[in-house]
C-alpha cells in the first residue's frame, strides 16, 4: 500500500462489496464508490486542507509552548517563584497534550490500525516517541521538577506533520504524472442537441448515443461513427500508424485519435472507461497497483526494520537508565525512534517503477506490468520479428537500374494506380518529377498481380513483373534477364519497365530496413542483448536482411526464415528450456501473439493496442525502434535507481540509528532529520533519468567522433 | 497572585484566536490553488468578470 492503493478480487459467491467495504474500514481505509477524476482532486485538496489544519494548530502550539520553555529555562538561571514554575509546567504540559492528541493524533491513529492488524508499521515508533514525551511531560508537571518534555514535543509533532505533508505532495505530484495520462478525455466536448445548437459539457459526462462536434485539431473525446463529415485522423497513438487515416460518414472513430483537417459531427458509440481508450488506461492503471519483487522485497525489509528498531528502542532505554538516569535514556529513547523511520525505504520501489510507467506512457509505450521494467535491466536474448520490426514493413524501392529521365513517366503512369508497389514507385519518382511538363495519361490497363500500362504522353508505358511484360509484347534481351536475377539474388523483386516496347530499367522493391534500425541493435548488442530474427518471410529475403546487419557490424545468433506463428512458438519455449537467461520477443501484437505470450517479456509494436497488451506486458506505440533502446535503458535506471535508493536509506539510517543510539542525536534534530530522509528518496526518484535520455541518436550524433 | 496568571491565559486566548482565523482561512479554500493567482492575468477570458 505504499502507492496509496490495492487491488482487490473477491467472490461475489462468497461475500458481498458493503462486507469487503467493512473490513477494510476496520483497518482504516475508508471505501467509496468509484468516482470521476475531479472528484481525485478535490480529495487531495481535502487531504491537504488536513495538512494545513495539522501544520498550523502544531505551529501554534510548539511557538507557545516554546516561549513558556524560554521562560522556564529563564527562570532556572535567574531565580523562580515554585508557584510561578508550576503554574508554567502545568500550562506547557496542556499545550504538550493537545499537540499530541490533535495533529499528533494522526500517528496514533496509524500506529493503532498497525498494531490491530498486527503488522508493523512505520508509524508505530513514531507513536511511541510521542507518547513517551506526553508522559514524560505530564509527569514533569506534576511533579514540578525534572526535565520538560513539552516544549520538544510540540517542536516534534510540528516536525512530523510538515514531513508528512511534503511527502504527501511529493507523492502526489509524482502520482499525477500517471493521472494526466489517464485524464485524455477530461476535455470539453461539444454535444448537438436536438435543435443542432452546440453545448461545451465535459468529456466524461458523454453518453452512448450522444451527437458530438468535433474540430479539426481537436481530440476526439469518445469512440463513435462519422455521421457527417469528412476528415482526416491521426490514430498513431492507438496503431502506430504514422499516415494519417480518412474518415467519412459511417467510419468508425476511436477516443483519443486526434481530428485532422475539417469538422466532424460524431455519433458516439463507447465513451468514458467503456472507450478503447479507458479500457487502455485501466490496463496502464493496473500495472501501477502491481506488485513487483522490488516492492514485496521493501515492504518485508521495512517491516523487520520496525521490529528491529522496537528492540533497539527498548535496548537504548534500559541500557542507558543503568548507565545514566532515566530523563537521558528518554530524550535518546525518543530520537531513536523519531529517526529511525524507514519511510524512505517503502517509498523508493513504488515510486521509482510509477515516474516509469508514466514517463513511458507519454513517449506512448504502454505498460502493462510493472515488473517488466524490472526484468528488461538484465540483459538475456531478444527474438526479433522481421516484418514491421526491424523493416519498415512496406515496399520501398531499394533501386532504379534505367536513366532517370524516365522517372516521370513512371510517376504519372502509377499515380494512378492503389497498390504497395505502386506507390513505393510514386515515393521513389517524385523527386525526379518535372512539374514544367506534366504527362498526360490515358488508356490505363491494369491487371492485379501484374502490372499497369497506359499511353503516357504519347508513348506506351508498361510497368509491371516479367509475365506482364510477355503479355503486352515487351521485347525482352538476355541482359535484362540477369539484371532480373541480380535484383531477385538480393531477396527483392524486380519490377520491369518499358517505354514502346523496349525495357528501359528495372525497379528494385522490398522491405527496407527501418531507418533507426541498425543504430539500435548496435547499441542493444553493446547493452549485453544478443539478438535473433525470426520472420514469416521466405528464408532468402530474411538472410538478406540478416547480411546487411551483419556488414554493419551486428552479431545474430539466428536468423530464421519461414517461421509460422507456431514455429516461433516453439522457438521461443525451446530457447526458455535450453537457457536460463532472460527471453524477450518483439513482434506484432497480432501474428506473433502467441510467440508473445510465451516469451518472458512480450514487447509489440505493432497491431491496435488493447489487443497487444493482452497478449503482451508491453505494447510501443510509436513508430521508432529506438524506443526499445529507450525502455532497455529505462528499465536499468529503474532497476539501479530503486537500489540506489535503498542503500542511501540503509546507510542513512544504521548511521542514524547508531548515533542515536550513542545519545548523540536530539529528539529534535531527529524529527528535522526524519523527513529528511524520505524526501531526499523522493528527489532521487523523481530526478532519476528513466525515460529522460529523449535524443539519443542526437546527442550521440553531436558527439566530436 | 501574579499577574501570570492572568496575562498568560490572555496570550494564548489572542493567540488562539489568530490560529482559528487561520483555520476558517484553510477550511474556506483559500489556500488550495496558489499557483493560477498569478497566471489569471493571461486569461483573457476572464477579464471582466466580477471577482
Amino acid at each position: 500500500m505504499s502507492d496509496h492503493s490495492v487491488e482487490l478480487v473477491y467472490d461475489p459467491a462468497q461475500t458481498n462489496v458493503s462486507r469487503v467495504a467493512s473490513r477494510l474500514s476496520r483497518i482504516g481505509y475508508q471505501l467509496a464508490p468509484w468516482q470521476e477524476d475531479f472528484d481525485r482532486v478535490s480529495d487531495i485538496i481535502d487531504k491537504q486542507r488536513d495538512h494545513w489544519f495539522g501544520i498550523a494548530t502544531a505551529a501554534f502550539l510548539a511557538v507557545n509552548a516554546m516561549w513558556i520553555g524560554i521562560a522556564l529555562y529563564a527562570g532556572e538561571a535567574s531565580g523562580i517563584s515554585s508557584d510561578n514554575e508550576y503554574f508554567l509546567r502545568w500550562i506547557g504540559a496542556v499545550l504538550g497534550l493537545l499537540s499530541a492528541l490533535g495533529p499528533g493524533s494522526l500517528f496514533f491513529q496509524t500506529a493503532w490500525q498497525a498494531i490491530r492488524v498486527r503488522s508493523p508499521h512505520v508509524d508505530i515508533p513514531v507513536a511511541l516517541s510521542l507518547a513517551i514525551g506526553t508522559i514524560g511531560s505530564l509527569y514533569g508537571a506534576w511533579m514540578g521538577s525534572g526535565h520538560m518534555y513539552f516544549d520538544s514535543l510540540t517542536s516534534l509533532v510540528l516536525l512530523l506533520r510538515i514531513g508528512r505533508y511534503l511527502q504527501f505532495r511529493a507523492q502526489s505530484m509524482a502520482k499525477s504524472s500517471i493521472h494526466q495520462l489517464m485524464r485524455w478525455n477530461t476535455q470539453i466536448a461539444q454535444r448537438i442537441d436536438g435543435n443542432g445548437e452546440r453545448h461545451p459539457v465535459p468529456a466524461s459526462r458523454l453518453v452512448e448515443g450522444d451527437l458530438i462536434y468535433v474540430e479539426p485539431g481537436a481530440i476526439i473525446p469518445a469512440d463513435g461513427t462519422v455521421e457527417s463529415g469528412e476528415s482526416s485522423v491521426d490514430t498513431s497513438l492507438l496503431t502506430g500508424e504514422t499516415q494519417p487515416v480518412v474518415v467519412r460518414t459511417r467510419s468508425g472513430v476511436v477516443g483519443g485519435t486526434t481530428n485532422l483537417s475539417s469538422p466532424l459531427q460524431v455519433r458516439v458509440d463507447a465513451a468514458g472507461d467503456a472507450s478503447r481508450m479507458g479500457k487502455l488506461m485501466a490496463m496502464v492503471r493496473e500495472a501501477t497497483t502491481y506488485r513487483t519483487p522490488w516492492i514485496q522485497a521493501a515492504d518485508q525489509v521495512g517491516k523487520w526494520f520496525v521490529v528491529v528498531v522496537l528492540f533497539l528502542g527498548c535496548a537504548t532505554w534500559v541500557g542507558w537508565t543503568l548507565y545514566a538516569n532515566v530523563t537521558v535514556a528518554t530524550q535518546h529513547t525518543m530520537a531513536l525512534l523519531t529517526i529511525a523511520c524507514p519511510c524512505a525505504l517503502a517509498l523508493a520501489a513504488p515510486l521509482v517503477i510509477t515516474i516509469a510507467l508514466g514517463r513511458a506512457a507519454k513517449r506512448q509505450i504502454w505498460i502493462r506490468e510493472g515488473d517488466c521494467l524490472e526484468k528488461l535491466a538484465n540483459p538475456g536474448m531478444l527474438w526479433l520479428d522481421k516484418t514491421g520490426t526491424i523493416t519498415l514493413g512496406r515496399m520501398h524501392v531499394h533501386q532504379w537500374t534505367g536513366e532517370d529521365r524516365w522517372l516521370p513517366y513512371a510517376f504519372a503512369l502509377e499515380q494512378t494506380v492503389v497498390h504497395p508497389v505502386a506507390s513505393a514507385i510514386v515515393r521513389f519518382s517524385e523527386a525526379y518529377d518535372d512539374f514544367n511538363c506534366q504527362h498526360s495519361v490515358r488508356d490505363i490497363i491494369q491487371e492485379r498481380g501484374f502490372g499497369v500500362t497506359g499511353i503516357v504522353s504519347n508513348r506506351r508505358v508498361t510497368i509491371g513483373n516479367e509475365p506482364w511484360m510477355r503479355k503486352q509484347g515487351v521485347q525482352i534481351q538476355e541482359h535484362d534477364f540477369v539484371q532480373a536475377r541480380s535484383i531477385a539474388s538480393k531477396g527483392q523483386t524486380a519490377i520491369w519497365f518499358s517505354v514502346d516496347h523496349l525495357v528501359v530499367g528495372m525497379f528494385a522493391v522490398g522491405d527496407a530496413l527501418r531507418p533507426d534500425a541498425v543504430e539500435t541493435l548496435k547499441q542493444l548488442q553493446s547493452l549485453g542483448w544478443k539478438l535473433g530474427i525470426l520472420s514469416g518471410d521466405h528464408p532468402e529475403v530474411v538472410l538478406t536482411i540478416a547480411q546487411s546487419l551483419r556488414d554493419q557490424g551486428i552479431v545474430l545468433e539466428q536468423a530464421l526464415g519461414e517461421q509460422s506463428p507456431e514455429d516461433k512458438l516453439h522457438k521461443i519455449e525451446e530457447s526458455r528450456r535450453t537457457t536460463k537467461q532472460l527471453i524477450a520477443m518483439v513482434g506484432d501484437g497480432i501474428n506473433d501473439a502467441a510467440a508473445l505470450t510465451a516469451a518472458d517479456v512480450g514487447i509489440a509494436v505493432r497491431g491496435n493496442s488493447e489487443q497487444s497488451l493482452t497478449v503482451a506486458p508491453i505494447y510501443i506505440a510509436n513508430p521508432r525502434l529506438s524506443s526499445l533502446l529507450e525502455l532497455f535503458q529505462a528499465s536499468k535506471q529503474v532497476v539501479v535507481g530503486i537500489k540506489r535508493c535503498f542503500q542511501a536509506s540503509l546507510v542513512y539510517n544504521s548511521i542514524t540509528i547508531s548515533l542515536a543510539v550513542f545519545g548523540w542525536i536530539h529528539p529534535l534534530i531527529a524529527a528535522l532529520f526524519m523527513p529528511l530522509s524520505g524526501l531526499t528518496v523522493l528527489a532521487m526518484a523523481l530526478h532519476s533519468r528513466t525515460f529522460l535520455n529523449q535524443d539519443l541518436f542526437e546527442s550521440e550524433r553531436l558527439r566530436p567522433s | 497572585m501574579s499577574v501570570l496568571y492572568i496575562a498568560l491565559p490572555a496570550a494564548l486566548l489572542l493567540g488562539a484566536a489568530g490560529l482559528v482565523g487561520c483555520l476558517y482561512c484553510i477550511r474556506s479554500g483559500q489556500y488550495d490553488d496558489l499557483d493560477s493567482a498569478s497566471l489569471r492575468i493571461l486569461n483573457e477570458d476572464i477579464e471582466n468578470e466580477p471577482k
